[in-house]
């Protein structure tokens, strides 16, 4: 058959890790991906971003290198470099890697993203060769941000990082994801499982500033009940970026909030896909993503909120607001809404125009160059999104970051 | 301070300004009247800059500079200042630290420094009061939710803090009740000095009452048809436009 061949083709010569194999899940991942289609440009999922480029790749694991890292927003710092962690102690918190995880820990491992979505999450699971597995003990609060770095080096190079955060009931912890990346031609895929516990905060920080060839990132997240999780994604750069959001809401009165400031240019394409599971009654989500797309980039949002037949008094809500910043910029946006319960509250709604000439107008009337101008009025856009980060350093970043994209 | 000579302009290829001649020294007060779509308007705005706006023959000269070469924020760092119609709402975007922004840039174009935080707000608390401003108002987003005698107030505001060379008023009259308009004025008079110059673009007659004009123009169809003192503005409030439309030829229905 065709298409296993291209799968067979895209896996190369990865072999699994033993260890990993004693997952059940990711036994059953390398029976499925035999007969498994590559996506194509009419698959729902895949629409605006083609993977037929990926597919020809030639990609291989290999040994992590000496990395350099230079972004810091916590004294509490994992690295991960191609995929292996550098295993760290965190006070109060456990720390583990493959060696040291426990099995029953490793089967926890592809419970909550949902492994057999496509050919990429397939492999993923089949084929990850460590793991970061992060517990925070119940009613605990991390001292700082654990900041995880995901690096990636080496032309041609795969890396298929795997991170596993269990908050128990009651903790509170906040995390920067650190994800990195040269320009080499390079396959950057991160999973990321958050599993969060009766009353469990959690505020995850998704910062993107790589420009590997291509980027995935996986973020599954469960809720039980009276959980709160929070998640800021930043993608400043990425040269084909997609970024999987799954956040399941499986306990009542949990609150899941995902927000967005995605700014790519010059041939940059980044891809925003959220799904958010409203599986039983009184639960709150809102969802706010912010493009601002430059030169000839691309930015894609496409949200779902799915509301399921048990989920009544559910307040949802969503919107994709997109400033265009050159003639040649291009947004999709597509806000989604399935509702299967009949006493619910949603709402979303997607807005894209330019920046408005007549406050342009205004402030240089004030002084302001053109640029100051429009740097201005970009951070007042993306006011809403800075306002929800709760880690300073993090919003000072996004602040720099707009500085430096228009120049 | 000002001269404009057979100053023409565009919009949208229609012909508004049909040759404007106009001298403002420091310490003048003018005023340009006219009826609804005679130019006035487009004249504050040529001159601060607008850029949908085509100028098609004429010059400005600002202390000597070519006005009309310049960008709209080099127009401000030389000390031009244009009260808008209809401020400009900017969600998101601090009134205080907009104009400290704005403040500082002016400084820097004129090789001075900035001003640090203490002497800033001080600045602003003494010039806030100037037009009755209430102190939440400055700390709020630019104009957003702002009542239209609010904006007015906030344009006058921002003037006193910019301390301009040439400030035009753009119909700030409008919208604004008897009280707003006595604050707005007492403000405007207040910032009066020998060294300044002020455009007041109005309507009605009323606004003059408080900002006494030394001269007063009359605009008609993109062209001063008139030019008087202030008495030339009793008799329009007392005669309305008509005879000057009939004085220039145009047709009364």
């Amino acid at each position: 058959m065709l298409t296993a061949n291209q799968t067979k083709s895209f896996i190369g010569d990865l072999i699994p890790n033993d260890k990993v194999l004693s997952n059940s899940l990711s036994k059953e991942a390398l029976e499925i991906l035999d007969h498994t289609d590559f996506p194509d440009r009419k698959s729902e999922l895949w629409k605006y971003s083609n993977t037929n480029k990926i597919k020809k790749g030639d990609f291989k694991i290999i040994p992590p290198a000496n990395r350099h890292q230079n972004l810091s927003f916590s004294p509490t710092q994992i690295n991960i470099c191609n995929g292996f962690t550098e295993l760290a102690e965190i006070k109060g918190v456990d720390v583990y890697n493959l060696d040291t995880i426990s099995n029953e820990d490793l089967n926890h491992v592809g419970t909550v993203a949902n492994f057999n979505r496509d050919v990429f999450s397939l492999m993923h699971q089949a084929f990850f060769q460590d793991v970061l597995f992060i517990r925070i003990p119940s009613a605990s609060v991390t001292e700082n941000p654990i900041q995880i770095n995901l690096d990636i080096e080496g032309s041609n190079s795969l890396s298929i990082p795997r991170v596993f955060i269990c908050a128990e009931e009651s903790s509170n912890s906040q995390f920067v994801f650190n994800i990195q990346g040269g320009s080499d031609k390079q396959l950057h895929y991160v999973q990321v499982e958050i599993h969060c516990e009766h009353h469990a905060k959690v505020d995850v920080s998704l910062l993107e500033n790589g420009n590997s060839e291509f980027t995935l990132v996986d973020v599954a997240a469960n809720l039980e009940s009276s959980a709160n999780f929070h998640i800021n994604t930043v993608a400043m750069n990425g040269n084909w970026l997609r970024n999987n959001l799954d956040i399941s809401i499986s306990g009542e009165f949990a609150h899941a909030s995902l927000n967005g400031i995605v700014m790519p240019s010059g041939n940059q394409h980044i891809d925003n896909h959220t799904m958010v599971h409203h599986c039983v009654p009184n639960c709150t989500s809102s969802e706010n993503y912010k493009n601002v797309v430059n030169d000839s980039a691309t930015a894609i949002f496409n949200g779902k909120i799915m509301v399921h037949p048990d989920a009544q008094k559910t307040n949802a809500f969503q919107s994709s607001s997109n400033i265009l910043l050159s003639e040649n910029a291009t947004v999709n946006a597509k806000p989604e809404l399935e509702i299967y319960a009949d006493d619910v509250k949603c709402s979303h709604g997607s807005t894209t125009g330019r920046l408005n000439e007549e406050s342009l107008f205004y402030l240089r009337s004030r002084g302001l160059s053109l640029l100051s101008a429009r740097k201005l009025l970009l951070k007042a856009f993306a006011a809403e999104v800075i306002e929800g980060v709760s880690i300073d350093a993090v919003a000072d970043f996004i602040n720099l970051e707009i500085d430096k994209k228009l120049i | 301070m000002l001269s404009i000579k057979g100053l023409k302009a565009n919009i949208e290829g229609k012909e508004i300004l049909k040759g404007i001649n106009l001298e403002i020294k420091a310490g003048e007060v003018h005023a340009i009247m006219g009826p609804n779509g005679s130019g006035k308007s487009t004249l504050a705005s040529v001159l601060a800059g607008r850029e949908e706006y085509e100028v098609t023959g004429g010059t400005a000269t600002f202390n000597g500079e070519d006005l009309l070469d310049l960008a709209p924020e080099e127009r401000a760092h030389k000390g031009v200042f244009l009260a808008f119609q209809y401020p400009v709402e900017i969600p998101g975007v601090s009134n205080i630290n907009f104009l400290r922004t704005s403040l500082n840039e002016i400084r820097k174009a004129r090789n001075e420094e900035e001003l640090s935080a203490g002497d800033f707000l001080k600045m602003v608390k003494e010039k806030a009061a100037l037009v009755d401003l209430p102190d939440n108002l400055a700390n709020r987003a630019v104009n957003e939710g702002f009542s239209g005698g609010e904006k007015k107030r906030n344009e006058i505001f921002q003037m006193a803090m910019l301390n301009p060379a040439l400030a035009i008023l753009d119909e700030t009259d409008s919208g604004l009740d008897i009280d707003a308009l006595r604050v707005v004025a007492n403000g405007v008079n207040k910032l009066k000095s020998p060294e300044n110059a002020t455009i007041v673009v109005t309507h009605y007659q009323r606004l003059l009452d408080y900002i006494v004009p030394d001269f007063v123009h009359v605009l008609y169809n993109g062209k001063i048809v008139k030019s008087g003192d202030k008495s030339l503005a009793l008799e329009l409030e007392k005669k309305g436009y008509d005879w000057i439309k009939e004085e220039n030829g145009a047709q009364l229905v």
